[in-house]
């Protein structure tokens, strides 16, 4: 049961970090649109993930909840010594949805429409800069337990380029499953043609701050190399995602949307395998000691074999209803 | 009346909340664990609180706005003559 429960945790993060990771992506494109840009960008935007996005949020509350109630040990150290990050992650998270529905359902469309604007720009940046920040930090190691003054065990375990970097290149491959995503949702080629060259940018600048990380890495001695090399599975992961970006210009140029979507979805699919196979089945890293394994965390086993059933038992209902969101949402006709 | 009873279900929302949360005081786990021994062990935690508080707050009184700015459209939004489309500006 302890493997179905991983299973659970590992999904719902990755397919937060897809459809979530698109929804922030939506207002980090919308930041980076130009001014004259933006009206439409919102609109298109809008149209594609206005109806879902309550729904993404769903995946880190089933991660959280996995992690409260089967592995207290690992939830607690990282909600004590990332107090301050996770707490603003989860502002940004309040101030993006509030923004985003003010937005829309304000009956008078004046000024405050540029705070809301702004409001959803800035939190969507924020939220998954903090997203990254937190996984950078529980895997690079600098939660240190043993740390007897403030910064070291509260600011300085998060705050340092590696996580930063993480944080930064988390952004922008939000911003490129947006893009991505975006351009099978819209009808008008001129939208295409701009989401498509988006979708580029993304994917370079994607590029570039994979670099960023790696030189972060270099600094803070993280073994961030042996991580994505040092073992076969994660090398074809790496290999994989190299191919399919090459696979994935090709089809921009072309415009296949699914398939695109398809690429896009498996190479941060391929990332997070990558990343996760060498520290499994090690969840969080700290400092001087050994880390926090989900194998030796773990809670009772009757905790674990219930949690598991609920899982499964929840899988039956949600899964179909969220499928039929999802479709009954992609079958709009464009207005 | 029905103008009357339009807070009640807000009121009945945020009562029975009041009797769970603070009827259980001072355990945040009945019988187990005190909410005093269960707070992040964090030097400067009050400031999570303040901060929390202050966002409750202001949320609060954005949506009283809100409401207020709601009530104040209806007449243009929804006397609009039947075949007229609304102001859409999403």
């Amino acid at each position: 049961m302890i493997y179905v429960v991983m299973a659970y945790l590992w999904a719902s993060v990755l397919l937060y970090v897809l459809m979530g990771g698109a929804d922030f992506g939506a207002g980090v494109l919308e930041f980076l649109s130009t001014s004259k840009s933006k009206d439409r960008t919102r609109k298109v935007m809008y149209r594609a993930i206005g109806p879902i996005w309550e729904a993404n949020h769903m995946w880190l509350i089933i991660a959280i909840v996995i992690l409260f109630v089967g592995f207290p040990v690992i939830y607690t150290t990282m909600s004590v010594y990332l107090h301050i990050p996770l707490t603003i992650m989860l502002l940004g998270i309040i101030a993006r949805g509030t923004a985003f529905t003010f937005r829309n359902y304000d009956a008078v469309k004046d000024n405050m429409q540029v705070v809301y604007s702004k409001t959803f720009m800035y939190s969507s940046i924020i939220t998954p800069l903090f997203l990254g920040i937190i996984a950078g930090s529980a895997v690079s190691g600098r939660i240190d337990p043993q740390a007897t003054n403030f910064l070291d065990a509260y600011v300085f375990s998060w705050l340092s380029p590696f996580p930063v970097a993480v944080g930064i290149f988390t952004v922008i491959i939000c911003g490129f499953l947006a893009a991505i995503f975006i351009i099978g949702e819209t009808k008008s080629e001129e939208d295409k043609k701009r989401f498509v060259t988006k979708s580029k940018h993304m994917s370079i600048a994607a590029l570039a701050a994979a670099v960023l990380v790696f030189i972060a890495a270099q600094m803070e001695g993280i073994p961030l190399a042996h991580w994505l090399f040092g073992n076969s599975v994660s090398i074809i992961c790496v290999i994989l995602a190299i191919i399919s970006l090459v696979w994935m210009w090709a089809s921009l140029f072309t415009k296949q949307t699914k398939l695109i979507r398809v690429i896009a979805g498996a190479q941060v699919t391929l990332l997070l395998v990558a990343i996760t196979y060498e520290h499994y089945p090690v969840l969080v890293n700290l400092k001087n000691t050994e880390g926090l394994s989900l194998l030796t965390q773990q809670g009772a086993e009757k905790t674990i074999r219930s949690l598991g059933i609920a899982l499964l038992a929840g899988s039956v209902l949600i899964l179909p209803s969220l499928f039929y969101l999802l479709y009954s949402f992609s079958n709009r006709t464009e207005e | 009346m029905f103008v009357l009873a339009i807070p009640a279900g807000f009121i009945a929302v945020e009562a029975g909340w009041m009797v769970t949360e603070v009827g259980r005081q001072p355990w945040i786990m009945y019988g187990y664990m005190r909410t005093a021994d269960a707070v992040t062990p964090m030097p400067g935690i009050i400031y999570s609180f303040y901060i929390f508080t202050a966002v409750y707050l202001s949320l609060s009184i954005i949506v009283m706005m809100l409401l207020y700015r709601q009530v104040k459209m209806v007449g243009v939004l929804y006397d609009a003559p039947a075949g007229e489309s609304l102001p859409d500006n999403h």
